[in-house]
């Protein structure tokens, strides 16, 4: 555990001065500013579509924010897993790291760490920002909080599928950058793809799409198929790293 | 004998149909600076990935400290100091910043990074980036990389790769320096033989994927073709001289070269001498490690 914890601590020594710091800040950050404008110039607009009447203001704020941020968040975690492992590709050295005594299982569980902490973090703040804009915005209701509470554990549970499928990718392949590649055609189909119930169970990608707590969404997609196909990744993962050649 | 540091078993890795390495019994007793030479695509670098375990052998046995690297890879690799090819950084972040994750990964005291820098006079730069380090610099932090944490075994594959001269000539002193430095045995490959004649004690010369000739730099000089060089004159009738007496004798460049390992030099200078012949040049050209390179490889080839 202890070697875990040290390749954790180097993991994020190598992030030092990247641009995925500014990335996990102001990501959330955009996410709530965008779904902030678009409450404020159409909240009586919305607040009063049929569809809409039963929801609360902070349900509703949740239901607006979902159609932005579970496409951009898939994207930029997409973007940090493919980054993670494009740091070794572009110093050419995934022989320097594995030539040390270092458990080849631990270094790819330490670099998939890196991917959900780092996932976690956007998460949470993206919660806490909308919390904040929506008491900017003045609803009427109390701060729901068990509702923001469900979503970021629906998010984290969820997003893990697609860590999972990406670091598999970029570390298994011999570049990076097709895994990014991959990604972004997987975030940017999963909207089509996602409006079969079925087919959405077996694609990591729309995953993400299933998290909102809503009597409307099918949220056993995002739990039971995400956690599911997460830890099948991440065993695949782990199997194809330890058996990699490294030239 | 020495006891050996690495000893490989019959250690072949083919890719496809491709043979990289075939069979190689690779033996480097302890304390060697051990020279793998061979010329490019020999299968040097595929043997050094296989002996830091990065990529597995095809059949074979691989022994490093007398523990099987198969068995007890992490052990073994904790007293391995290593560079494959072109040393790897992250170029974003400092030299100290470089040192320090592998300070980590090894769980060292933090006076090993200074002790490292100052070993290959990098302690001035140590808060520089590393992208703004020139070839040289790099290699050299590559070797404080390796150096770290008082490793037993050295393994540089072409650490003088894309060097300038003056590059080449830093970098193989310090190499030079590190087995009294470091009390350590360093394996260093290179396509370059003069690199590994200045700077080997024992050699392991590869072709094609098979180990051709292994011992010490001594032993392996005297695989050459030894010949005695007289200048005498008047030169047709010298030579004419010395085939009436038995020496196989030709003629290049107003020189008479005669093969072979036991000519008595003062036997032969007195005979020349006596007969009334002018000696004015009489050395022994030992065959040079090119020659004897050559004559290895085209065995071979």
């Amino acid at each position: 555990m202890q070697e875990y914890y040290r390749l954790l601590k180097v993991e994020f020594l190598k992030q030092k001065r990247s641009f995925i710091w500014p990335t996990v800040v102001l990501t959330p950050l955009l996410g709530a500013l965008l779904s902030f404008i678009n409450l404020f110039l159409r909240y009586d607009y919305l607040r009063n579509l049929d569809f809409n009447q039963s929801l609360s203001s902070w349900h509703l704020f949740l239901v607006q924010h979902h159609f932005i941020w579970a496409f951009l968040f898939p994207l930029v975690v997409t973007i940090i897993a493919s980054h993670v492992h494009y740091l070794e590709f572009k110093a050419n050295s995934w022989k320097e790291a594995l030539a040390l005594p270092v458990s080849r299982k631990k270094v790819y569980l330490a670099k998939w760490s890196v991917v959900l902490i780092l996932s976690t973090l956007m998460i949470l703040e993206n919660s806490i920002c909308l919390v904040i804009a929506g008491k900017v915005l003045g609803f009427p209701e109390i701060v729901d909080v068990s509702l923001f509470a469900t979503y970021s554990i629906y998010q984290i549970v969820a997003i893990t599928s697609l860590i999972g499928l990406q670091c598999l990718l970029s570390a298994n392949s011999n570049n990076a950058n097709v895994a990014l590649a991959i990604g972004f055609v997987g975030v940017a189909s999963s909207l089509f793809l996602a409006q079969s119930e079925q087919l959405a169970r077996f694609i990591p990608y729309a995953h993400m799409i299933y998290t909102l707590p809503d009597y409307r969404v099918n949220n056993a997609i995002a739990l039971y198929y995400g956690l599911t196909f997460g830890l099948v990744f991440l065993g695949a993962g782990i199997l194809g790293f330890q058996r990699k050649e490294i030239y | 004998m020495e006891p050996l540091v690495i000893e490989t078993r019959e250690l072949t890795k083919k890719f496809n149909k491709f043979t990289a390495v075939k069979e190689l019994n690779l033996k480097v007793p302890q304390g060697a600076l051990y020279g793998f030479l061979g010329p490019n695509g020999a299968g040097k670098s595929t043997t050094i990935r296989m002996l830091l375990g990065l990529i597995k052998p095809t059949t074979g046995t691989i022994h490093l400290f007398n523990q099987d690297l198969s068995i007890h890879r992490l052990n073994i690799l904790s007293k391995v100091g290593s560079i494959v090819e072109t040393p790897s950084y992250y170029e974003h972040l400092t030299a100290y910043e470089n040192l320090e994750i592998t300070r980590k990964i090894l769980q060292l005291p933090p006076n090993e990074i200074e002790k490292a820098l100052d070993i290959v006079k990098l302690t001035q730069w140590k808060r520089q980036k590393v992208k703004e380090f020139s070839l040289g610099m790099k290699q050299r932090l590559g070797i404080a990389q390796a150096l770290m944490g008082n490793r037993e075994l050295l393994i540089l594959d072409e650490p003088t790769n894309g060097l300038d001269p003056a590059g080449v000539k830093e970098i193989r002193e310090l190499i030079m320096s590190l087995p009294e430095i470091m009390n350590a045995t360093v394996l260093i490959s290179s396509h370059i033989l003069s690199e590994i004649e200045l700077m080997a004690d024992h050699v392991g010369i590869i072709h094609q994927g098979k180990l051709l000739f292994q011992g010490t730099m001594a032993e392996l000089k005297t695989k050459g073709r030894d010949e005695v060089v007289v200048k005498a004159s008047p030169l047709g009738q010298a030579a004419a001289f010395l085939r009436n007496k038995g020496y196989d004798v030709t003629i290049r460049e107003g020189k008479l070269y005669l093969p072979g390992r036991n000519i008595n030099m003062e036997i032969l200078n007195r005979e020349l001498v006596l007969s009334g012949y002018g000696v004015s040049h009489l050395s022994e050209n030992l065959g040079n490690l090119e020659d004897i390179f050559l004559q290895l490889t085209g065995e071979v080839a």
